[in-house]
């Protein structure tokens, strides 16, 4: 919100230059700008509970405070006529809760022309356009109370019974109104409207209509200084997207007790920048629905001192309470507060410490050790689990952490056939089109290879996220980890990446996890990972078909597993297992693998024959004309004796019996 | 036994076979085998020294002092070859200015990498570490904090709706008859925690993707991360708050900080504070400074005191209880301490990004 320094100078004595100013408003009130090249206009982010401060005299209220400077009112003095407003003009209003008050002034034989310079100078330093002298005046008056001020020609007001009337009611549904930019709205039923016994003539707190505007030929002028239940203005300006200087301080719950106020600071105004014979009507109508009692908040010393951390000098204390007491009463040093009216931001004592701890300045908060028991912290598993994970995927497996957002697009849903009754959904997109929350890594993570591929041609990455699905109705979100290898050899892309899934397993104690082979037409080569025979991750080589819509100009591995799940099957206990004390026999075993058999089978066969095999790892792995050959490590030995050389000749031979049975040729 | 059975060793032909075989040798295990072929316990020298005994008093001596002499040259012989190779090792093999072979590193994502240091420090202030969804009610995300759906906080913080049916009865996380929605900063796991744990209490909340609808720029993004935190007790206090933010924050830049406490506005919290940190480029004594601008303070968090109206939601008694919070974006914290200059680079996962920050 836009200030002008010259213009607060009407009401305090400022001597400081601007930029003193700017620096002791962000200390002790709002954050503020001095806006670039310009010595006059301070952009102000008053927050939407200072609704007093929406205007110049609540910015120098707040100086007066913080600087002890004594604030100078604005005059208020102007003829007034002997006539009186009620002979020509009645207000009706039907909603009395959301017409809380409704006041206005009736002035005849105005002229409409150009403002004075002065006023459209200050206008349009606080970025509003002038129109003419009456309309303008009403938005000086806003800028200068708070309060927004309507004027209607009251010569176009229909007559009734040779009297104009004013009715505030709420909208007929599908009643039109036709707004002074020309705009038209069909209205609900829910808006407020002020309208005479014809036809609507503004939508209330909002916005002018057209037929009861001024123009350049009004001679007589109502002006409406009124106040609007808050959450009625800012419904209607949030379904018809209307936002005005007016409606925003009516849905920010303006002081009802401003009206008067304002509508006499219009008249002396007025008075000022016209020429006779203008004829003020003598008093106003005022219809004050709802009346508040005024607020009174009990303070005690202690409790503020408390919140601070420091303590204030009562004489201190006493000044700083009365910026926003009408009265104090102290009882048994407990200070019975009664707030300004305009506070409307005060209701418990915490926000009145805000007050004073503000005033007093906050930067006399001293830092101090707080006392408390001491006690290890809870740490939830599923933290501890996602970044040591990471740690063992960056650091120990040489992967790249990668983060993405949690957002797919809707291409994305047709490229994957994803079924959008699972999905979750934003009501308005992100930007970049984004407007499903993800359901997988996988999409997010081929993104990346695509984006990463412009720079490098092999790479590792993983990430940990959350994906979203929609089961029942109700929202679902799983964190998952997700990983790929990027390189030219399919084969090791596939078996690297198993490799670091079975040592993430073994680093985290997990037995009875298992491949299972499958068919997923996203991927090549394609195993569901099982943990107890439940599925928690997939692991598989991208298809062509998605490397293609990737653009991906070399085959990617993929893996993803469920951390939630997993984290339940970790055991962190872990025992030595005392080291042999008797030689390990080894032995190298090559063979021809069948067409028919998988190497895992092959492998279980060996490991079946012989229970003095302890170990068996394949080493090499050779291609001749469509045959395949594996060669394995094998390692015998028993923990209580040294096993003979004919014990292993034994067991071989045991070993190449069960493969000769399967047709199984040893190299 | 008889002295026939002796055959005198030709010293000559032995000497050429080992010469000739040292010749051929290019590396130091062949050397090994060389010199346990022709010198060791079981090589012909060694073997026909042991025979000498059945021999004359003098022909043992001639015969021991010619094979001791063919010993002598072949362990010259040796020790040169060895001489040779190990030089050849050191000089012709490789140039040893050349560069290192390269290690290829893994890289901890920045965010990742605040996250573990932020447990680390909070740990070590005892805050407990909370978690919650990052999809939200609007009960959780708003009401309980004070922000009824009336309020113009609402407006400010472009809430991304989800497009699903409230839920028609409590479920375990959600309550009923309450908009989705993701959440807008993770101040809702205050409201979660409240629920299930006693003051006092002191806590942080991590794992903090939030979400605003607006559209992004170098400075904005419309996925972010914030760790939140909370104190609760009797008397905790905003000095309580000025020294757990100026420890979190002298750890995190790695030199002692001071903070500035500025009036600011959040629903949630009353009083309720903007806290700028000494400028870590220049200690506010660089006019031009860049990082800081010249002001000496940086822009770095919201906090302020628990709003009474939190605590009487979640079920406690404001007169009895007070507390601070404080929230803080990671992006921002990161942006200043490594000058990164654009926020999306957090989310675009690019490697060349990713790979600088190595730990």
């Amino acid at each position: 919100m836009k200030f002008s320094y010259n213009w607060l100078k009407n009401y305090l004595d400022l001597k400081l230059p601007i930029e003193k100013l700017v620096e002791i408003l962000n200390l002790y009130a709002f954050e503020t700008e001095l806006l670039p090249k310009n010595k006059d206009i301070l952009e102000i982010k008053v927050p939407t509970n200072r609704i007093d401060a929406y205007c110049h005299l609540g910015i120098a209220r707040e100086i007066s405070n913080i600087l002890n400077l004594k604030l100078n009112e604005p005059q208020i003095t102007y003829p007034k006529s002997q006539e009186r407003i009620k002979n020509y003009l009645k207000v009706e209003t039907q909603e009395k809760k959301l017409a809380r008050r409704y006041s206005a002034a009736l002035v005849f034989n105005i002229k409409v022309k150009e403002s004075p310079k002065w006023l459209k100078k200050r206008l349009i330093s606080c970025g509003i356009r002038p129109i003419n002298n009456i309309v303008d005046l009403t938005n000086y008056v806003m800028l200068e109370t708070g309060q927004p001020l309507h004027a209607f020609d009251f010569n176009k007001l229909a007559d009734f019974k040779n009297k104009k009337t004013i009715i505030v009611r709420l909208a007929k549904k599908g009643e039109k109104i036709t707004t002074l930019e020309n705009i038209n709205y069909s209205l609900t039923g829910n808006e407020l409207l002020i309208s005479d016994f014809e036809k609507p003539l503004a939508l209330a707190g909002i916005k002018g209509g057209i037929g009861s505007e001024i123009d350049n030929n009004t001679k007589n002028i109502v002006i409406e200084a009124a106040n609007f239940e808050p959450l009625n203005i800012r419904e209607t300006s949030k379904v018809l997207n209307l936002k005005t200087d007016a409606s925003l301080r009516f849905e920010n719950n303006l002081d009802p007790e401003l009206t008067i106020f304002a509508l006499k600071r219009f008249l002396t105004l007025l008075n000022e920048i016209s020429q006779p014979p203008i004829k003020i009507c003598k008093d106003f109508i005022d219809v004050y629905n709802l009346k508040e009692k005024p607020k009174v908040i009990s303070v005690l010393p202690s409790k503020i001192s408390k919140i601070a951390g420091f303590d204030f000098k009562k004489s201190e204390f006493e000044k700083y309470l009365k910026t926003v007491a009408n009265k104090i009463t102290i009882k048994n040093n407990n200070y019975l507060v009664e707030i300004k009216s305009f506070r409307r931001d005060l209701e418990t004592v915490e926000d009145v410490s805000e007050e004073l701890i503000r005033l007093k300045g906050l930067n006399n908060v001293v830092s101090s050790i707080p006392i408390t028991s001491i006690k290890y912290p809870e740490v939830p598993k599923i933290v501890e689990f996602k970044l040591k994970i990471a740690e063992i995927f960056s650091r120990d497996f040489g992967f790249d952490e990668i983060a993405s957002y949690s957002f797919i697009k809707e291409e994305d849903l047709t490229n994957w056939n994803l079924n959008k009754n699972n999905l979750i959904k934003l009501t308005t997109p992100a930007s970049f089109g984004f407007n499903y929350l993800r359901p997988n890594l996988l999409i997010k993570i081929l993104e990346n290879i695509s984006l990463n591929l412009k720079n490098f041609n092999e790479f590792k990455i993983f990430e940990t996220g959350k994906i979203f699905k929609k089961e029942n109705n109700l929202p679902i979100e799983t964190l998952y980890l997700a990983g790929a290898i990027v390189s030219k050899n399919q084969e090791n892309n596939f078996l690297q990446l198993k490799g670091y899934v079975e040592k993430l397993f073994e680093i985290f104690n997990i037995q009875n996890f298992a491949f299972k082979n499958g068919t997923d037409e996203r991927f090549e080569e394609f195993l569901k990972i099982l943990i107890n025979n439940k599925e928690l991750g997939i692991l598989g080589n991208i298809s062509n078909n998605y490397q293609k819509i990737y653009d991906l100009k070399t085959k990617a591995a993929y893996f993803e597993l469920n951390l939630e799940e997993l984290v339940k099957h970790c055991v962190s206990l872990k025992l030595f297992v005392p080291l042999l004390k008797f030689p390990k026999v080894k032995r190298d075993l090559s063979i021809w693998m069948p067409q028919n058999l998988t190497f895992s089978r092959v492998k279980k066969i060996i490991k079946n024959s012989s229970k003095l095999l302890r170990e068996i790892k394949l080493f090499d792995s050779i291609k001749i004309d469509n045959r395949k050959s594996y060669s394995f490590h094998l390692e015998f030995f028993d923990e209580t004796r040294t096993l003979t050389e004919e014990e292993v000749e034994q067991e071989m031979a045991k070993i190449a019996n069960n493969l000769n049975k399967l047709n199984i040729e040893i190299r | 036994m008889t002295k026939s059975i002796i055959r005198i060793m030709d010293f000559e032909k032995y000497q050429k076979q080992a010469q000739s075989e040292l010749l051929e040798i290019s590396n130091e295990d062949q050397l090994k085998n060389w010199k346990i072929k022709f010198l060791g316990r079981k090589s012909q020298l060694s073997q026909y020294l042991k025979t000498l005994s059945v021999l004359s008093q003098e022909e043992k001596r001639r015969q021991g002092l010619l094979a001791n002499d063919l010993r002598k040259k072949l362990e010259l012989a040796f020790d040169k070859k060895y001489q040779e190779l190990i030089f050849r090792k050191k000089t012709e093999s490789f140039d040893i200015t050349q560069d290192g072979i390269e290690v290829e590193l893994g890289h901890l994502n920045l965010l990742t990498h605040l996250e573990k240091e932020i447990i680390e420090i909070f740990k070590g202030l005892g805050f407990d570490i909370a978690i919650g969804p990052e999809i939200e009610s609007e009960y959780y995300n708003f009401d309980a904090l004070n922000i009824p759906s009336w309020h113009p906080a609402r407006d400010e913080m472009d809430t991304f709706w989800l497009d699903l049916e409230k839920p028609s009865k409590n479920t375990k996380l959600y309550p009923a008859n309450k908009k989705f929605l993701l959440r807008t900063h993770t101040s809702p796991v205050q409201i979660r925690y409240l629920k299930t744990h006693q003051p006092p209490f002191r806590m942080i909340v991590v794992d903090g993707k939030a979400y605003r609808n607006e559209s992004t720029d170098a400075r904005h993004d419309f996925q972010f991360t914030q760790v939140e935190g909370m104190m609760t007790g009797s008397d905790v206090s905003l000095a309580n708050l000025k020294y757990v933010l100026e420890e979190f924050l002298s750890k995190f830049f790695e030199t002692k900080v001071k903070t500035k406490f500025l009036p600011s506005y959040f629903p949630f919290v009353e009083p309720g504070l903007e806290v700028d940190v000494s400028c870590i480029g220049c200690f506010g004594k660089d006019k031009n400074c860049k990082v800081c601008g010249g002001s000496g303070w940086l822009e770095i968090l919201g906090a302020g005191m628990v709003h009474p109206k939190v605590f009487k939601m979640a079920g406690y008694d404001p007169n009895k209880y007070q507390g601070f919070a404080f929230g803080i974006g990671y992006e921002r914290l990161l942006m200043t301490k490594y000058q990164i200059n654009d926020i999306r680079l957090f989310n675009s996962g690019d490697l060349r990004f990713i790979r600088q920050f190595k730990f």
